[in-house]
């Protein structure tokens, strides 16, 4: 056992709290013996107390949270970035298709129906035809939104008919393509994710052993 | 937060996180959440509050502090309550008169802690089973240096006489 010099003055000095880290590690270790002198009894008693205290450890983990909090947030991202594109992708997809229909003003609407449907008159005539103008101001607009509005009526929207490609086929190519690239990107992504979480998962079996 | 950071600062430290929980809320369940709940503060928190900190045990035990007040806070305990749990986790496991009597005394020596003033209690604990110097003791409990040597000082003297007392009672009565 190393022996300590002048033990009484350290000690005295460390119930005043005036010993320094190193010199009550030193009194640790002392302590840390059997064959102590009976002097020393009550100092042993407390030493041997404090290495107890130093002993105690957590009962382990009863759960790793983090690990899987972590795993299912990755998860959670790239199942919302697929389910965002995948929609994006079908309403683009569906949207294009509905565009790219026959003309609903082409198709007989009503076939027992044969009345023609006048196109709406333009600025000029109703400049020509002042009664007409007049009449058309004078409807109750109440009467107005309570008429149901005649399906061809959306065949006034020529602008929406047009998109970035005139051919409806070349689209859907390039939707394809288009949608080609993102999958390859998130099979990528997935790949390197899928590594990652393998080496997390290794982490954490070394882990469990180690408690 | 790194999962090289956390593995190499952060979860070493469990067991000493663990003990100052136990020693501010006094109970193994509530020691165990808070230190639960800290690993987990830690892993989530954001890459430049990681960059912030320079000592990982230091903040680590903060939060440990942190927690163990707002718990101690919601369950309206008192600190100074015995520790449920810990006595059977001596290393003198064998059924001998001396372990028998070790495990007595250990228990006995846990309660004057306990019965210590709360920043006595958390001061001497810093300083005598984890070992830190003044300045860490100074940031974890967020008081004066003064305040940590005087605690220090007051708690010593308040064990050794509570040593003395037991020590005269036990001899006097064998």
């Amino acid at each position: 056992m190393k022996q300590i010099s002048n033990m009484r003055e350290l000690l005295d000095r460390y119930w005043d709290g005036e010993t320094t880290l190193e010199e009550e590690r030193m009194l640790k270790v002392y302590f840390s013996d059997d064959d102590i002198p009976e002097e020393y009894r009550q100092e042993a008693r407390w030493f041997r107390i404090l290495q107890s205290e130093q002993a105690v450890k957590s009962p382990g983990a009863r759960r790793v949270p983090m690990l899987s909090a972590r795993k299912f947030g990755w998860y959670g991202m790239v199942a919302a970035a697929a389910a965002l594109l995948l929609t994006a992708g079908v309403w683009w997809y569906t949207d294009l298709l509905k565009f790219t229909e026959p003309p609903v003003a082409a198709r007989p609407l009503h076939p027992e129906n044969d009345e023609q449907v006048k196109p709406p008159p333009s600025v000029a005539d109703l400049a020509a035809r002042p009664e007409e103008h007049q009449k058309i101001a004078k409807k109750p607009a109440q009467k107005t939104q309570k008429r149901p509005l005649p399906a061809v009526e959306t065949n006034i929207q020529p602008a929406l008919a047009e998109d970035t490609y005139a051919d409806a086929e070349q689209a859907l190519v390039e939707i394809k393509a288009a949608l080609a690239l993102v999958s390859s990107k998130i099979n990528k992504s997935k790949q390197t994710l899928e590594k990652g979480l393998q080496e997390v998962d290794n982490v954490e079996i070394l882990l469990k052993r180690s408690m | 937060m790194n999962w090289t950071i956390f593995h190499q600062h952060v979860y070493p430290i469990r067991h000493k996180l663990y003990r100052f929980a136990l020693r501010m809320t006094g109970s193994v369940p509530e020691a165990e959440d808070v230190v639960q709940e800290v690993l987990e503060r830690v892993w989530k928190s954001s890459e430049v509050q990681s960059e912030g900190v320079q000592s990982w045990e230091a903040w680590c035990m903060i939060l440990t502090r942190n927690r163990s007040l707002d718990k101690l806070r919601s369950n309206a305990r008192r600190s100074a309550k015995p520790l449920d749990g810990v006595a059977e986790q001596t290393p003198d496991g064998a059924d001998t008169a001396r372990a028998a009597e070790a495990r007595d005394m250990a228990e006995q020596a846990r309660r004057f802690m306990q019965e210590l003033p709360e920043k006595q209690r958390l001061v001497m604990h810093l300083r005598d089973i984890e070992e830190m110097s003044y300045e860490e003791i100074t940031r974890i409990l967020d008081i004066p240096m003064d305040q940590v040597k005087v605690s220090l000082h007051r708690a010593r003297k308040a064990i050794r006489e509570k040593l003395v007392a037991a020590d005269v009672h036990f001899v006097a009565n064998t």
